[in-house]
């Protein structure tokens, strides 16, 4: 669509690139700038093209908009998607944000293949290779489980460890002793006392979860922010429990595979 | 590095970066005395404080400062003939208008006492 009047093709372009609002807020702004440009005309003796060349670009003026539109969205958001888009705007803007998005884009990619195998553990128990192509990235639950559980409360017990494994483990700290013991007896090929094998296992996939979830959120908290320096520090004490207990079971996992 | 008008170029980005960190507060400051529309905002930030914006700036902030709860606003028709938008300060915009204040007497109090007799060594070599 083309038009004559330079004002109404402004409004055009800055209608169009306007992104993360409704059609209300979009019409809201386009009115408002209408406004400026005729009070401006009328007022100073400008013409419409050199009050518009003094706003800038329309798109500029819609990025400066919509990208703390979508900043605002992401901060109370946990929408995935909402706080890519906003970090990938933010990215946009140097290499702050080019940092928080990296951040987010592996940690929801982490978080999702976890969450994927710890939910997939009860359909295949003995078939979960989510990420098998390589030995050396290897991140599995192991293939074997301990015989003596019946499948039907391993199928019960995956997706209850799915709700409430990660908070159980961020908050307690000899909880997380306790599980790095036994993970640490499934690696060396003795059995865990006293604990369901399976069970472990989903706190292992959890907490890698966490991790990924904690460093996506991390970097949420980044855009919410505007600092890279608070994007680490976040993402640090969003994953605390979780980040001592991926370094510690990663490779105890890694090493119980690479053995069968 | 020198920009053209021989102020190097870190203390324009400087310059550039107090008087963004300085916009909220002064928006925030000018709508404390009573509501206004976009254009009354700029001319006031001009003649009381100095502060040239570059028009397409003043929108976003507002919009920002509408979302954060801190103004509100409302058309309301004008004796020029077309509807304006007008913002007002909401109580927590008022809080935080005062906190803003307060915080920056203070800290600019504060630095003054350092950085005053610099200034002083600079105008007595130019009066030399």
């Amino acid at each position: 669509m083309t038009t004559q009047d330079p004002l109404e093709g402004y409004v055009i372009r800055l209608r169009s690139a306007l992104r993360g609002m409704t059609v209300a807020e979009r019409e809201d702004i386009c009115e408002e700038i209408r406004t400026h440009v005729r009070e401006r005309v009328a007022g100073s003796g400008l013409t419409a093209g050199e009050t518009l060349a003094k706003l800038g670009p329309a798109e500029e003026l819609a990025h400066a908009y919509s990208s703390g539109a979508l900043v605002r969205r992401a901060r109370i958001s946990f929408s995935p998607w909402l706080i890519l888009r906003a970090a990938y705007a933010w990215a946009m803007t140097g290499v702050h944000g080019i940092a928080a998005f990296m951040t987010a884009l592996v940690g929801y990619v982490l978080g999702l293949a976890f969450m994927l195998c710890a939910l997939l553990k009860p359909i295949f128990p003995r078939r979960n290779r989510a990420l098998d192509r390589s030995r050396n990235l290897e991140l599995r639950l192991p293939a074997r489980l301990p015989a003596r559980h019946p499948r039907s409360s391993r199928a019960m017990v995956h997706p209850g460890c799915a709700r409430a494994g990660h908070p159980v483990l961020r908050r307690d700290n000899r909880g997380h002793a306790r599980v790095a013991a036994q993970v640490q007896a499934l690696a060396e090929g003795r059995d865990a006392p006293g604990r369901n094998a399976s069970h472990i296992r989903s706190y292992c996939f959890l907490t890698a979860a966490g991790f990924g979830f904690g460093s996506a959120r991390g970097g949420a908290a980044g855009v919410q922010n505007d600092g890279a320096i608070l994007t680490i520090s976040a993402g640090m004490e969003l994953s605390s429990g979780a980040t001592r207990l991926s370094v510690a079971y990663t490779p105890s996992m890694i090493s119980l595979d690479a053995r069968r | 590095m020198f920009g053209s008008n021989g102020r190097d170029d870190g203390a324009e980005k400087w310059e550039a970066q107090l008087r963004k960190g300085c916009l909220e507060m002064a928006v925030l400051a000018v709508l404390h005395s009573g509501r206004s529309y976009g254009l009354e905002i700029l001319r006031a930030l001009e003649n009381r404080s100095n502060l040239v914006l570059s028009e397409g700036t003043i929108y976003p902030i507002l919009n920002r400062l509408r979302l954060d709860g801190f103004v509100e606003s409302e058309w309301v028709e004008s004796e020029s003939g077309h509807p304006r938008k007008y913002y007002s300060l909401t109580r927590q915009g008022r809080e935080r208008a005062t906190g803003m204040a307060e915080l920056w007497l203070e800290f600019v109090g504060g630095l003054s006492g350092l950085v005053e007799p610099l200034a002083a060594t600079k105008k007595g070599r130019s009066g030399q």
